[in-house]
């Protein structure tokens, strides 16, 4: 008798849990609008795919508790559907073709080129457009020609230019590079070295290691140091790269650091306890840094609603899905990839009296219009904070920007290199 | 020659880690005959409980280096009577799923509390010191200093007290053991007390110098898991002998060739090794 009663209940919660689905698939298309996120949200890289989703998420629950958006007199509000994809190319891919054939989301955020370049394979599709919302600073992620998509972060040339200029400024000539292995820490080094050689530099050492899986960094050290560089270009994930300034430290090296732009200045301080080891650094701005209005009231509400520090990685997916539901609502439509995509100019500007970070526009090819902001630290304090916009062909549109934007230091301009 | 010695010490930094976490893992074969695939894992746990008690409880490092030394021991004997002791008359490959579930439990148990992210355990002995034109950390110098200790210790124990011997009679010969009255169930508890504790204390002295995470024990296992079959399974002085020529393997390697390969210089040194001495360095032939 208790057995039937048991198989009984079974049966209701099944019907209960089935139905429930039902009706919410139903509800769904109605006024809800899915974005898809696929990262890594589990293993070494699990708590960068966290900091991205977070910004994403935070935008979300703040656009939807002010009502959501209006396109063409209609109210849609944003649900967020994220699944993990351990940053293997496949099971992003079937994330993608999951997130548009279950629930026809329009973008797709993802914050690894490993992945974002299979995704930009079939974005393309037929009936199964999506817009590429991609965080990456590869300039490979332009040069695909891809028409729907949406670069967040600047073109890390900018910061291989900004930060080798700096180096050269404080006196260093010879330079050694311990940087991560994988194609993008490979990209980053033939970069440094061609810049930083045409400069009139020379590269001592080139000795990369793998940040994912190593924590040792004692044997590529060793021999990069004993070559006497100037400065030091390291880095790849922020954890493994306070571990390389440690143990460079260790090792008796007194010289500077040069940051490539993943590793982020504020998150190894943390790390490492304090500044103590990190004197002259030069790296992308602490995120808490960033001279905008917002980007302390940000901060304020980041920390406090996540428990966690606040990064750039959060700062910047924030901005992004606001740009992105604002060109929605520029476009007029909700599903209309190519229209959307074709409305992200109307988006911007996105100015620091509301945004942690200041967007201006976005290039035929994609990539956001955004100041790459430069970060010194010097006897032990963050010292200079630059910014530089390299959107612009001269110095005259420099200060155009300075009037529309709300960044209290003075915007720099810089010329890129071909 | 400066760079030589520099790598050497490396070497010998990362080598006498190995050599402490496959000493556990060859004594434990030695009693089992079965590889104990957890005991990477087990050295993670140890690093954990070091961290634990050094951020949240803020106990000084020592205390925390000899309280999860000890906490490591009791777990080794829970892991031992759980996870292996039932399957003691089964087949092999019964332990080797018991052990990788046991393992996967550790990891995911880990990840659950502490979360996947890397943590970090302050660094008591930050200051750099110079010798011989070679620069290292204070606490580089104690890792070696502890290790050395720790295998000396163990060596005078099996040698020298009736308890020690127990172990190597029930490695030699466990049906042998159990006829002259050796209780061969209780050997086999204290025999992975000692090499779980040891693999606690090389992770809580490790610890300071690298970051923890969920996922360090497993790469780590497997090294030393090809140090034992390197050194010879089940020999000591082949766990001892193994660790520190893989460990000045990955620091020369690389150093003058590339840290990209690092790996490589371990796996390929297994395949080479048991292609020309197949019971490894100090190996015995199967009677």
């Amino acid at each position: 008798m208790k057995g039937k009663w048991f198989v009984l209940g079974c049966w209701t919660a099944l019907l209960v849990l089935l139905t429930g689905a039902w009706t919410n698939g139903a509800a769904a298309p109605a006024q809800e609008v899915v974005i898809g996120y696929t990262a890594p949200l589990s293993g070494p890289a699990a708590e960068y795919g966290q900091d991205c989703v977070n910004g994403v998420e935070m935008a979300i629950n703040e656009i939807n508790k002010a009502g959501g958006i209006t396109v063409k007199g209609k109210k849609y509000v944003f649900r967020l559907e994220k699944l993990d994809d351990r940053i293997d190319p496949t099971q992003a891919v079937n994330n993608a073709r999951r997130f548009r054939d279950q629930f026809k989301a329009p973008a797709i955020f993802n914050p690894v080129f490993n992945t974002i370049a299979p995704m930009m394979q079939i974005n393309q599709e037929k009936g199964n457009e999506f817009i590429m919302m991609a965080y990456t600073s590869t300039p490979k992620v332009t040069a695909m020609k891809n028409k729907l998509l949406v670069a967040i972060p600047p073109n890390f040339e900018i910061y291989v230019q900004a930060f080798s200029d700096l180096a050269w400024g404080w006196g260093a000539r010879k330079a050694a590079m311990v940087v991560t292995l994988g194609a993008y820490g490979d990209e980053w080094r033939a970069a440094f070295k061609k810049y930083w050689e045409k400069k009139g530099g020379t590269i001592t050492a080139d000795k990369p290691a793998n940040y994912y899986t190593e924590t040792d960094f004692s044997a590529p050290l060793t021999a990069a140091l004993a070559t006497k560089p100037d400065v030091l270009l390291i880095g790849g994930p922020s954890a493994p790269t306070a571990l390389v300034i440690e143990q460079a430290r260790g090792l008796g090296y007194k010289g500077g650091f040069i940051l490539i732009d993943q590793a982020k200045v504020d998150y190894i301080a943390h790390i490492l306890k304090g500044m103590k080891l990190m004197d002259d650094v030069i790296g992308v701005s602490a995120i808490a840094n960033v001279p905008v209005p917002a980007a302390q009231s940000f901060d304020k509400k980041y920390t406090a609603t996540y428990k966690r520090m606040n990064t750039w990685e959060a700062a910047l997916h924030y901005t992004a899905m606001y740009a992105l539901a604002k060109a929605m609502e520029a476009a007029g439509t909700v599903s209309d990839v190519y229209a959307i995509r074709a409305a992200f100019p109307k988006a911007f500007p996105l100015l620091g009296d509301k945004f942690p970070t200041e967007m201006f526009g976005i290039s035929e090819a994609g990539r956001i219009h955004l100041a790459a902001s430069v970060q010194t630290v010097k006897d032990g304090k963050y010292d200079k904070n630059d910014m530089y916009v390299w959107w612009v062909k001269s110095e005259k549109e420099v200060e155009q920007i300075k009037k529309i934007g709300k960044t209290n230091v003075p915007l720099k301009f810089m010329k890129p290199v071909e | 020659m400066d760079l030589f010695l520099q790598q050497v010490f490396n070497g010998i930094m990362l080598g006498s880690t190995y050599a402490i976490v496959a000493l556990g893992l060859t004594l434990v074969f030695g009693i089992l005959n079965i590889p104990n695939f957890a005991h990477g894992h087990l050295y993670m746990l140890g690093a954990y409980i070091c961290f634990t008690l050094m951020t949240r409880l803020e106990v000084g490092f020592w205390t925390a280096l000899i309280v999860s030394t000890l906490a490591l021991g009791v777990i080794g004997v829970v892991v031992e009577r759980l996870v292996y002791r039932p399957l003691k008359d089964q087949p092999h490959i019964n332990s080797f799923i018991s052990a990788i579930g046991a393992l996967m439990i550790l990891e995911n148990g880990v990840m659950a509390i502490w979360g996947p992210q890397g943590q970090r355990i302050p660094n008591p002995y930050p200051e750099p010191l110079e010798i011989l034109g070679i620069v290292m950390t204070q606490q580089r110098l104690l890792l070696i200093g502890v290790t050395v200790t720790l295998i000396l210790l163990l060596q005078l124990f099996i040698k020298k007290t009736t308890l020690g011997s127990t172990i190597e009679a029930v490695a030699q010969d466990s049906e042998g053991a159990a006829l002259v009255g050796i209780n061969v169930n209780r050997v086999s508890s204290l025999t992975f007390a000692i090499s779980t504790a040891m693999a606690a204390t090389a992770a809580c002295m490790i610890a300071p110098i690298f970051i923890i995470t969920p996922s360090m024990g497993a790469l780590l296992g497997m090294k030393a898991f090809i140090i034992c079959i390197l050194g010879g399974l089940g020999s000591i002085p082949g766990a001892i002998v193994g660790g520190v020529i893989l460990g000045l393997m990955e620091a020369l390697g690389g150093g003058y060739i590339s840290a990209a390969y690092k790996d490589v210089y371990a796996f390929g040194a297994l395949i080479l090794i048991l292609a020309v001495k197949p019971t490894g360095l100090f190996g015995r032939k199967e009677a």
